[in-house]
């Protein structure tokens, strides 16, 4: 396969040094069947991204092999990669062990914690989470009746919770991602039958992006939905399930605060 | 054709689909005039034949369409710049 690298090639040295590059995807759902399918394109990344972030649904049904095979795609990348599970991630009940494998092959899997990562002189901090759904702002489920209601909510809200106390822990970096798999705005869901969005994210998630303040949120599992949305607070939201980018990843260029700052208005 | 029966039909298949192993909650599957629209993207050729398979199990009898795309695993050329 030759078009990865003439594909990186033309993104090659946009922003680098200048800017912070964030590739990231969601939904690959692999199994031995898509063995290898990735690795080309992701072997072009130390050209094109400083960072690969997976948001979530890394396997199929949540299998140990299926994970072995994740973790086979993304081990010795030239760039580090920071991983949130999905709900397919978490099929087979044993999402400590999926976490386990893709942590063994160098990748960092969050839930309600954060990492750090450098990028050029840039410090890029990735807080992370699965979220879940709920609803969005006046059309959404509460913590209240039956106890899988409340359970079901209150799932939702301390994920949230941990989305947020993850992205103060990295307040002090240069820029910010927040790193989901259930979405955190109704934008990014835009194709999807409406009656379903209480199954594909929660505002709590937004909420929680704009209390804690990021420069980015990054999303999946919607494989109908749209790229592109933003918080109610003005944070844009990237849904980068890959049925929706249509490609390997999306690479995202940001420019950190300081150097927005002080460039001339 | 009987249109509850339909509806159950639709609903038997997205529930297989996501529950019986091929683990496709993305796939649409929409009653239209006079047909059954099943679309979506899959990871692979052998989960597209897989779903075909189930498609044509459940769905017998009914006049079928099918749209089922692969997930395309190019790198991008170029990034979007965000301000």
């Amino acid at each position: 396969m030759t078009a990865p690298e003439s594909a990186a090639g033309a993104a090659a040295d946009t922003g680098a040094g200048t800017a912070v590059r964030i590739a990231a995807v969601g939904d690959i759902h692999m199994g031995e069947e898509s063995r290898g399918l990735l690795r080309p394109a992701y072997e072009t990344l130390s050209g094109c991204a400083d960072v690969l972030l997976l948001a979530g649904d890394l396997t199929r049904h949540g299998t140990a092999d299926e994970a072995r095979v994740v973790a086979d795609e993304i081990a010795g990348l030239p760039v580090p990669v920071v991983a949130v599970l999905g709900n397919h991630d978490h099929h087979g009940d044993r999402p400590d062990e999926i976490a386990a494998i893709l942590r063994a092959s160098g990748a960092a899997v969050l839930e309600g914690t954060s990492t750090v990562v450098q990028a050029g002189p840039y410090r890029l901090g990735i807080a992370g989470s699965k979220g879940f759904g709920g609803g969005f702002a006046g059309r959404c489920g509460s913590d209240f009746g039956e106890a899988e209601m409340k359970s079901f909510i209150r799932y939702s809200r301390r994920l949230a919770d941990g989305l947020r106390d993850a992205l103060t822990e990295v307040a002090d970096c240069d820029v910010r991602v927040a790193l989901t798999h259930f979405s955190p705005v109704a934008d990014t869901l835009a194709g999807e039958p409406p009656e379903i969005y209480p199954f594909l994210g929660s505002y709590l998630l937004a909420e929680a992006v704009d209390d804690a303040g990021a420069d980015l949120a990054v999303h999946g599992h919607a494989h109908a939905g749209t790229e592109r949305g933003m918080t109610g607070g003005g944070v844009l939201v990237r849904n980068v399930a890959q049925p929706v980018i249509r490609r390997a990843f999306a690479v995202y260029e940001l420019h950190p605060r300081a150097a927005r700052q002080a460039a001339p208005a | 054709m009987n249109t509850s029966l339909l509806e159950y039909r639709i609903a038997g298949l997205q529930r297989r689909l996501a529950e019986d192993g091929t683990a496709e909650l993305g796939i649409r599957v929409e009653a239209r005039s006079g047909l059954v629209l099943v679309h979506g993207t899959v990871p692979s050729t052998a989960c597209r034949d897989e779903l075909l398979e189930v498609i044509a199990a459940e769905l017998d009898g009914l006049p079928v369409r099918t749209d089922i795309a692969l997930v395309e695993a190019l790198a991008p050329d170029h990034p979007e710049v965000l301000s």
